[in-house]
């Protein structure tokens, strides 16, 4: 099982649930159409910041909202106007993802290398 | 120079974009991401009044209003250094925020926290993240579902979760097996922890 970027050993954590099932999370963007640079995970953003805050693990991870509303609202945070939502059609083969956080509704995705985001990616008209 | 501690992160999103803050007298601080020099994320930092601050973290009082009820009117730009863990300083702006980009839209509201549901226990009891505590019942809390054994080891303490045993009946002093769940979570400086889940109790 190779994931999208290369994971420290022991990650995702044995509590990340495998994607079996259809589902979908909500991932925002920079531009339509979607890049595979819409999916890169803050390490790969940021290659020598040290993450005190936040695991190599999860850093390596893809933040993820898996509902709408929550999405939505987090685009009115001054960092995040302007950006466009898309809905990511997870299914078997995604990889492994997790709730992060306080909050229900965030989660660490850790994509498969052979998953094709792009294909399941649409942006979502608000 | 004015310095804060991070506290608390209540919003993250491929990074830091909200947090809690103390500064070494105690002033509560809330920053928001706002913009990015390089790779480095710079945040708008506002002292805010604890019971407002209280407020929009039960989701009562939306960001915008948070930021704008400012003590004062000052307000700060942070830009970490060295570790986040350390102390920031904080860089005092003259230009009134109300005039900045860097207010959130209206009615971002965070959403109170919810109870953790039964599915990270059931994965830890499935992945066998067993663990067995014997001890003496030092404190069993029903109303908000936490306990603590006193054991050879010292105290260990943990919850109860939905559909789980519940703690009653039990007798302070009284010795108990607890049969627990390991589950990894994150604490509000999103370090990892383990938390014990009570799934099976037994007197001894």
């Amino acid at each position: 099982m190779t994931y999208r970027e290369p994971l420290p050993e022991g990650c995702p954590p044995d509590n990340a649930e495998e994607i079996t099932a259809p589902r979908i999370v909500y991932r925002l963007l920079r531009s339509a159409p979607p890049t595979d640079d819409d999916f890169r995970s803050q390490r790969a953003e940021k290659p020598h910041r040290i993450f005190r805050r936040v695991t190599e693990c999860r850093a390596r991870g893809v933040s993820v909202r898996t509902d709408l509303d929550e999405a939505i609202e987090i685009m009115k945070l001054p960092q995040m106007q302007g950006k466009l939502l898309c809905q990511v059609q997870l299914d078997n083969g995604a990889g492994r993802i997790m709730q992060t956080g306080e909050w229900p509704n965030h989660s660490t995705w850790w994509p498969l290398a052979d998953f094709d985001i792009l294909a399941n990616c649409s942006v979502v008209t608000i | 120079m004015k310095t804060v501690k991070i506290t608390e992160i209540v919003e993250y999103y491929d990074g830091i974009q909200l947090f809690v803050a103390r500064d070494p007298i105690g002033g509560h601080y809330l920053g928001e991401a706002v913009d990015k020099v390089g790779n480095c994320d710079r945040y708008a930092v506002v002292g805010v009044r604890p019971e407002l601050l209280a407020d929009f973290q039960a989701g009562r009082v939306d960001l915008r209003t948070l930021l704008l009820e400012m003590p004062g009117g000052e307000w700060y730009i942070m830009m970490p250094k060295g570790t986040i863990d350390d102390p920031q300083e904080l860089m005092p702006q003259l230009v009134s925020l109300a005039d900045t980009d860097y207010l959130p839209e209206e009615d971002y509201f965070l959403e109170p926290d919810e109870p953790l549901d039964s599915g990270p226990v059931r994965r830890a009891l499935e992945r066998g993240k067993v663990v067995t505590v014997t001890g003496l019942v030092e404190h069993a809390n029903r109303s908000v579902g936490e306990w603590a054994l006193l054991t050879d080891g010292g105290i260990q303490s943990g919850k109860t979760y939905p559909g789980g045993p519940v703690l009653d009946g039990l007798q302070v002093g009284k010795r108990y097996r607890f049969k627990c769940a390991q589950v990894t979570e994150l604490d509000p400086l999103w370090r990892d922890k383990q938390t014990l889940y009570l799934h099976h109790v037994e007197h001894v």
